[in-house]
Parts: C-alpha cells; sequence; structure tokens
C-alpha cells in the first residue's frame, strides 16, 4: 500500500496540464508581494503606536 | 574529480575549477571590484571563522598563463583567466554530498543556514541572489555555505528577496511533503534540479490541507493568484523601491523569519523514527557477548589499521560510524533509511563526531546528475580510492538475497571503493536473520557456505585475520587490498 502510494504521489509530480509559455514561479512572488505590503503596513502601524505609547508615558 | 565536471556554470559571476586536489574561482572582471572588497570585509571573515562559509582567500589578480616548466616542476596548475578576471581558492569540502542524499535533518540545517546568512549578508549591504541546497555542503555533520558568489549588493530601499521562491521550492516545499505525505526527498532532487512547484504540491493536497498553514500561504495561494499573474507578463518582476530603507529592512527580516518558522513547523511534523531499520537494533539477533565480541573486533582493527578515511555502508544506528570517528577517523555513513541517518546526523552534530551520515543505497548508488551529466558526481566516483577502509557489517546477506548480487560483485566494488581494507561480517544462509530474508528460497542460496565466501574474497584481498562472534557462526574478516587489485 505504501509503494502504491510513494508511485501515486510520484505521478502527481508530473504535470497534468502543459503550462508550456506559462511562468510558475510568477504565483509565489504575487504572493511575496502581497504579503510584504501587509508586512510594510505594520511597520507603519507600529510605529504609530509605539508614538502613542510614548506620548501616555511622558503625559504620566 | 577531473575538470571535465561542470561545476557553477550557470552563475553571470565567474566559475569554478578544479585542478587537482585545488579549487580556484574565477570571478569575471565586471564583478572583481566587488568580490575583492567583499573578501577584506570583517562580515565575511565572521562566517568564514564560524565555519559557516567555506574558507577563502584571494589568489591571483592577473591573467596566468600555465607554462609547461610549471607542470615539470611540480607547480599548482592554475586555469587561464581574462584581463581583469580574479582568481579565489576554497578550502576543499572532504567529501562532496548532494540534496538528493540528505535525510529532512540535514536539508533543513542547510535551509537554516542560508537564512541565517541571507539576515547576517542583510546587516551589511547585501543579499543572497540565489537560495538552493546545491549551495550548501556537509563539512562533516556541520553545513558549510559555499557559494561565495551567492552574495551580492543590496540596494537598501528594497523590500524583496528575488530568492525566495526558490529558497521555497527547494527548501520548504520538499521538507513538507516529505514530513507531511512521506514523499522521500531523494525522489525529488534525483528528478528535479529546482525543487517543487506550488503547484504540483497543490494537486498533492487534499482539499481541507490546502487550507491549512503553512500550506494557504505557501501552496493555495500562489496557485490561485498564479492565474492571475499569466495576465501581467513580465512586469511582477520588476524592480520595487520603498522610500524608506527602515520599512524595507524591515520587510524583509519579517520574510525571513516566517520562512524560519515554517521549517521550524515541516520539521517538527515529522514523527519519531519510523523506518523498516529504525527497530533493528531491538529486534536483530545479536545476544550481548555477540555484540561485544563485535564491538571488541573492530575496536582493535581501529587501533591497529588506523584507517583515516572509513565508509560505513549500511551503518544502520552508526554504531560503528561513532567507533571509528572516535579513534580519529572521518567517517562517510550511508544507509537506505532516511529515519536512522536523520538520527545520526543529530547525534554526530551534537557530538561534533567526524561523521557525514548520507542516505544512500548502496545496492543502487546516486547517479551522475545534472547538464551533460557533469554537474553532481555519482556516489562510487566520488567514493572510488577515497577510503582507506570499509565497513560492511551485517550487510553482504542483504546485498546478495534482498539485491540479489553476486557475491563476487559485491567484493570487486568494494575493492574498487577502498584504497586498502574491507571490514566484512560473513553471514552464514542458516542464519535465522539470513533465512529470514530469503523468504523460503534458502536453496538458492546453500553455496553461500564460509569456504565459498573466502575464495572469493582472496580473489581481491588477502585475509589478514577473521574471528567467530559467537552468533550463529557469524564472522568478521579484516582484508586487505591485494597489490594485483586496481
Amino acid at each position: 500500500m505504501k509503494h502504491l502510494m510513494t508511485v501515486m504521489y510520484l505521478c502527481l509530480l508530473f504535470p497534468v496540464n502543459a503550462h508550456a509559455y506559462s511562468d510558475p514561479g510568477s504565483g509565489l512572488m504575487l504572493w511575496q508581494l502581497a504579503a510584504s505590503f501587509f508586512v510594510g503596513l505594520l511597520f507603519y502601524i507600529k510605529r504609530i503606536l509605539s508614538a502613542v505609547n510614548r506620548l501616555f508615558k511622558n503625559d504620566k | 574529480m577531473t575538470n571535465s565536471w561542470k561545476h557553477s556554470i550557470r552563475d553571470p559571476a565567474g566559475r569554478l575549477h578544479v585542478m587537482g586536489s585545488n579549487l580556484f574561482r574565477q570571478v569575471y572582471a565586471e564583478y572583481a571590484e566587488v568580490y575583492r572588497g567583499l573578501l577584506e570585509s570583517t562580515f565575511i571573515r565572521e562566517l568564514q571563522d564560524s565555519g559557516d562559509l567555506v574558507q577563502t582567500a584571494l589568489f591571483h589578480e592577473e591573467p596566468y598563463r600555465p607554462s609547461a616548466d610549471d607542470a615539470a616542476e611540480g607547480h599548482v596548475k592554475l586555469p587561464a583567466i581574462g584581463n581583469g578576471d580574479i582568481l579565489l581558492t576554497h578550502k576543499k569540502i572532504p567529501f562532496v554530498s548532494f540534496p538528493a542524499e540528505w535525510p529532512p535533518e540535514m536539508l533543513h540545517a542547510a535551509g537554516q543556514l542560508t537564512l541565517k546568512l541571507s539576515e547576517q549578508a542583510l546587516a551589511h549591504g547585501f543579499c543572497l541572489k540565489d537560495a538552493t541546497p546545491y549551495n550548501v555542503l556537509f563539512d562533516g555533520p556541520k553545513p558549510v555555505f559555499i557559494d561565495f558568489l551567492s552574495f551580492e549588493p543590496h540596494e537598501p530601499n528594497d523590500p524583496l528577496w528575488f530568492a525566495q521562491a526558490q529558497f521555497i521550492r527547494t527548501f520548504l516545499l520538499p521538507l513538507l511533503v516529505n514530513t507531511e505525505l512521506r514523499l522521500p526527498l531523494s525522489s525529488l532532487f534525483l528528478t528535479k534540479r529546482d525543487g517543487i512547484e506550488p503547484s504540483q504540491v497543490y494537486h498533492m493536497l487534499n482539499p481541507v490541507k490546502r487550507l491549512m498553514p503553512p500550506f494557504v500561504t505557501r501552496v493555495a495561494l500562489p496557485v490561485w493568484l498564479s492565474a492571475k499573474a499569466e495576465n501581467s507578463a513580465g512586469s511582477i518582476y520588476r524592480k520595487r523601491t520603498l522610500k524608506n530603507s527602515l520599512q524595507a529592512n524591515y520587510i524583509l527580516l519579517a520574510q525571513f523569519g516566517s520562512l524560519r518558522r515554517d521549517m521550524e513547523r515541516a520539521l517538527g511534523k515529522k514523527s519519531k523514527l519510523t523506518g523498516s531499520w529504525s527497530d533493528y537494533n531491538d529486534t536483530c539477533t545479536y545476544d550481548e557477548h555477540s555484540f561485544a565480541n563485535k564491538d571488541v573486533f573492530v575496536e582493535q582493527f581501529l587501533m591497529n589499521g588506523k584507517p583515516r578515511r572509513v565508509l560505513d555502508v549500511g551503518c544502520n544506528t552508526g554504531h560503528f560510524s561513532v567507533l571509528a570517528a572516535r579513534h580519529g577517523a572521518e567517517v562517510v555513513s550511508i544507509d537506505q533509511d532516511p529515519a536512522v541517518i536523520g538520527a545520526l546526523w543529530k547525534e554526530a552534530s551534537s557530538e561534533n563526531l567526524s561523521i557525514l551520515p548520507l542516505v544512500v543505497d548502496f545496492a543502487r548508488p546516486t547517479p551522475a546528475l545534472g547538464w551533460n551529466n557533469a554537474e553532481y558526481p555519482s556516489f562510487l566516483d566520488r567514493s572510488r580510492g577515497y577510503f582507506d577502509a570499509i565497513f560492511m557489517l551485517a550487510v553482504m546477506h542483504h546485498l546478495v538475497v534482498n539485491d540479489q548480487i553476486p557475491l563476487d560483485e559485491i567484493m570487486d566494488l568494494a575493492s574498487r571503493v577502498t584504497s586498502r581494507y574491507l571490514i566484512i561480517e560473513y553471514v552464514a544462509p542458516d542464519d535465522p536473520q539470513f533465512k529470514r530474508i530469503a523468504r523460503g528460497r534458502d536453496s538458492l542460496y546453500q553455496h553461500m557456505t564460509s569456504d565459498f565466501f573466502e575464495l572469493t574474497a582472496t580473489n581481491y584481498f588477502r585475509i589478514l585475520g577473521k574471528r567467530e562472534i559467537g552468533n550463529h557462526h557469524r564472522t568478521l574478516y579484516i582484508l586487505e587490498k591485494s597489490r594485483h587489485v586496481k
């Protein structure tokens, strides 16, 4: 059974559809761009939060 | 290895030359200034001192024309280089291995080293232009980054690491499909140079798993997004810069951290030893006395023979590899079970033993791979004549029965791999282990008597010593290669 599963997995390694002119790495790149955008926003949110924190500490 | 091997042929900044026992890296003129400067930086010096980066030094700056006199006088032979090119030398890693031969633990260690170097390079204004396991070799159990030309200057306002997709294809996804779907790493790396694509992993997953982390972000989303990317041609790859370099740095460090966590999680899911050999020590037929006899015999050989380089074939838990390493030998241990090799790598790493454990089946050793079959030499090409001793302990009967290799062939190959000694265990056909794997075909192996074994062995070796170890007449032999055998 284990060997059968391995053979099945190996079969899956070969693409079912031929994408002769497509770029298989483009999805990873787009995802990296999207993730970078959100992490970049987080950078500014953290900065604003720490500035607000500092403001309150100074008030005290 | 000869210079006909095609090492590092894809790099636009330079190439590697193997000249006898020396390694030279030619850096082309337009990149020479960058790498000369990088070589002098404290960052690179510290990486070399820690052993994370291969030892590298500037060797020659002028075009060199090797002359006949040089060869006659035994000078180091140098490759010819162009005007303005520079020549670097690298310390040679004792035994070269490839990702197809690594257990998941070693692939994980190579990936973590790549991320560590990426982070450190970023702090010094550099990044890695590629991220593949082929940039890492193992010196004993320690991973060493070998591709000096992978470092390139990094624009501080650039928030993207272009090598990230390659890192995911060649480190993270192979590790995930290995630990989650039990796909052997060798089946990936023997057939693919650049790892596995998210779309290929996507088809292996059931719909629920596709939505589970880390598959949802590393596989499913990239696959769904790739349909959109088809319409954007090459525009997604254009260079992007942010106004704030601190923000760009923050984004990159977050990417490295996220990859590191996913790698940790992937390896964490790997269950305890479950390989076919993992319980060998519990199930094999040795009694305590016999095993102690075997131990003493091998230890005496190590003390008297003082081998410098040992190949332990079918090493199992690596008991005798550890013994050889503790006696000062540099050991390469091979077994077909990734579970035992992974465990041995962990032991060698934590105890700092000079052992390189590899997932290699001696009956089907790693073939030559890559462009022209000349980028990555076969296991036997790397092994022939390199070792001065081979251990084949409790292995012979498996090769004879499971792999149906005639004894003469086994002796012939062993005599080509070792430059001197073969330590081999003879297991008789009436041994319970032999009978178990013969599965009722005992009559096929009745000729495998000890006399037949010795007669065959002496075609290639002379017998220096032998001892019955008290376990179903199992006998250990110290054989020395005959002078007439090349």
